[in-house]
């Protein structure tokens, strides 16, 4: 089991990933920007971190940068999707600043519980 | 080539005349000789066959005219000056974008002027002189002072006619000319006589004031309070700077527009500036801030242009000021006379501040004569704006909004954008949205579906645009990837 902190604006898609984790045997924090998502890191120490990209306040990509400078060996799995644009060059950006893995939305619980697996072993 | 004759006197007049204009217009110019002012680089499209063209046929034709005139009274009311000092000291630091342009405006207004026998020349200083073959000294003041009412609309929106300095020569001492300022209130008094039936008023005559029960207070009248109001706009106008904020099209990967924004300085803020759009409020100001823009925009279309630069410029421009028919029709004369072919392909026009809900014609009559003076109209709306049914049809190529200044949290402004662009999509519109002061902000915009994007977080503002500029998503977070 682990400790996951979850970052995303949208309430319905956080509070399904908190669900998702939760089922899969995982503790999970969350929190609703990238502001939020900082304190909560800092406070929490958690082993793994889901961060969404397009958030207010203090988007994914900043979000993920600064974690890396508080502890460069983070492991973080960026999210994005839902606007009328493609997200791959979002989350090529989010893989070029540290993030182990980047899953477009919508995405397959099971998908997302292999992914969260894969990271936390570190393969 | 041999010299008219003439007399003495005359010949002493021709060969002083421009100088001693130009001295008295601007002292500074007066110490270099006198010249006519340079030319623009291409012919303008007025160019009226009677001007002079050079000092010799001005001088030439000047002799033949007052030659008519018995001698003592050879120059009074016939030689009239227009001056552009006044706005030159206007445009402050400005002036040398605006300079060359101007010049031009007012060569062809002056040229729409003239009727056969008419002359006229120019000095160093931006001084144009006059001398109209057929009309009395009281009328060629009153056509002097329309030019000049002319000129200034053209050049600085309305009611600024006193910025343009018309003088008539009235006397003759010590060999030089002396001149006095044409004030069309009193001309017309002149010409009219005792007609009653024409009142000639500056101002509204003042209100007796109201008188409290007890005595105590004294409200200001409702005219002084509202030349305040509009006093102070006139101070914030007069400190006008003209940036272009970058506006990155993400679906290209490049800056490919400049959206021209005037600012006024903050007040107690040092040299911090703000939009004039937002501090100009809705006092009234608004058309003139637009002719203001209009000019800048014009002058550097023309360099562009010239500089066969491929880029567009966004020349904003309120609803207000297009919806008054007179107004309007001054604005699109201003650019149908001052653009060609060239400097339209790079402008696109943005009607600012459209109400929510305006009926379709009425969106066809302002966009509709804009359209064949510019690459594209576009308009911007409330950010709250949900339905755009109404502009279907319109001509209108674009939806925008502008979120600068705007104190809402991001969240709420997101949520905003979320909607308005799937307002426009539904309506088959392409959207832009201005001002964004985040990044997160800028992020929102790209997922909501934005394909213009502008603001502190995508570039800061520039003096002058600069091209097209390769700009990628990469290029957003570029302080990121470097630490």
């Amino acid at each position: 089991m682990a400790k996951i902190l979850v970052i995303d604006d949208d309430v319905i898609v956080r509070e399904t990933i908190v669900q998702i984790l939760e089922d899969g045997g995982h503790q999970v924090v969350s929190a609703e920007d990238g502001k939020r998502g900082m304190a909560a890191f800092r406070s929490e120490r958690p082993d793994l971190i889901i961060t969404d990209i397009i958030m207010p306040e203090q988007e994914g990509i900043q979000t993920i940068t600064e974690i890396r400078g508080v502890q460069p060996n983070a492991k973080i799995i960026a999210i994005s999707g839902g606007g009328r644009i493609g997200n791959t060059d979002f989350l090529k950006i989010a893989r070029h600043l540290g993030a182990f893995d980047a899953i477009a939305k919508p995405f397959d619980p099971d998908d997302l519980l292999n992914r969260v697996g894969r990271c936390l072993n570190g393969h | 080539m041999a010299r008219p004759s003439g007399t003495a006197a005359q010949r002493g007049i021709f060969y002083n005349l421009r100088r001693n204009i130009a001295a008295m217009l601007d002292p500074e110019q007066s110490a270099k000789p006198a010249r006519a002012v340079r030319r623009e680089r291409t012919p303008g499209p007025m160019l009226a066959p009677l001007a002079a063209r050079d000092d010799d046929d001005f001088e030439t034709r000047l002799r033949g005219l007052l030659s008519e005139n018995s001698e003592g009274a050879l120059l009074a009311g016939r030689v009239n000056v227009i001056g552009l000092k006044k706005v030159k000291e206007r445009f402050g630091a400005e002036w040398d974008r605006f300079a060359v342009r101007a010049d031009r405006i007012a060569r062809n207004t002056i040229e729409r002027h003239l009727t056969a026998g008419d002359i006229y020349t120019s000095t160093l200083g931006f001084a144009y002189i006059m001398v109209f073959a057929q009309l009395s000294p009281d009328q060629a003041k009153v056509k002097c002072r329309l030019i000049g009412d002319e000129i200034a609309k053209s050049l600085l929106g309305e009611g600024d006619g006193a910025l343009i300095e018309v003088k008539t020569a009235v006397a003759q001492i010590d060999g030089k000319i002396a001149f006095q300022d044409v004030l069309l209130k009193e001309v017309l008094a002149t010409s009219l006589g005792d007609d009653k039936d024409l009142e000639l008023v500056d101002e509204p005559a003042p209100r007796r004031p109201v008188q409290a029960p007890d005595g105590q207070w004294e409200p200001i009248p409702a005219p002084a309070r509202k030349q305040n109001v509009r006093g102070a706009q006139a101070d914030l106008l007069d400190d006008l700077r003209f940036v272009y904020r970058p506006m990155w099209d993400q679906s290209r990967s490049v800056v490919s527009a400049y959206y021209c924004v005037a600012q006024v300085p903050l007040a107690d803020v040092g040299d911090a500036r703000g939009d004039a759009e937002t501090m100009t409020g809705d006092g009234g100001e608004r058309p003139r801030l637009d002719v203001l823009t209009q000019q800048r925009v014009i002058a550097d279309l023309d360099d562009l242009a010239r500089a066969s630069r491929k880029l567009f410029i966004v020349l904003p421009v309120h609803f207000e000021t297009l919806s008054a028919m007179a107004r309007r029709r001054e604005y699109l004369r201003v650019l149908r006379e001052q653009t060609n072919a060239e400097m339209r392909k790079l402008l696109v026009v943005e009607v600012v501040g459209v109400p929510q809900g305006v009926p379709q014609t009425r969106l066809t009559d302002l966009v509709g004569p804009l359209k064949p003076l510019c690459r594209s109209v576009v308009l911007r709306l409330p950010l709250e704006s949900a339905d755009f049914s109404n502009i279907k049809g319109s001509g209108a190529e674009a939806i925008g909004a502008d979120v600068a200044g705007r104190a809402d949290a991001e969240f709420v402004l997101m949520q905003h954008m979320n909607r308005f662009a799937r307002a426009t999509a539904k309506a088959e519109f392409p959207c832009y949205i201005h001002g964004l002061r985040s990044i997160s902000l800028v992020a929102g915009a790209l997922g909501a579906g934005f394909g213009y994007i502008d603001g502190d977080a995508v570039a800061s503002p520039v003096a002058h645009p600069r091209g097209v500029v390769e700009f990628r998503l990469a290029d957003l977070y570029r302080s990121f990837i470097k630490s």
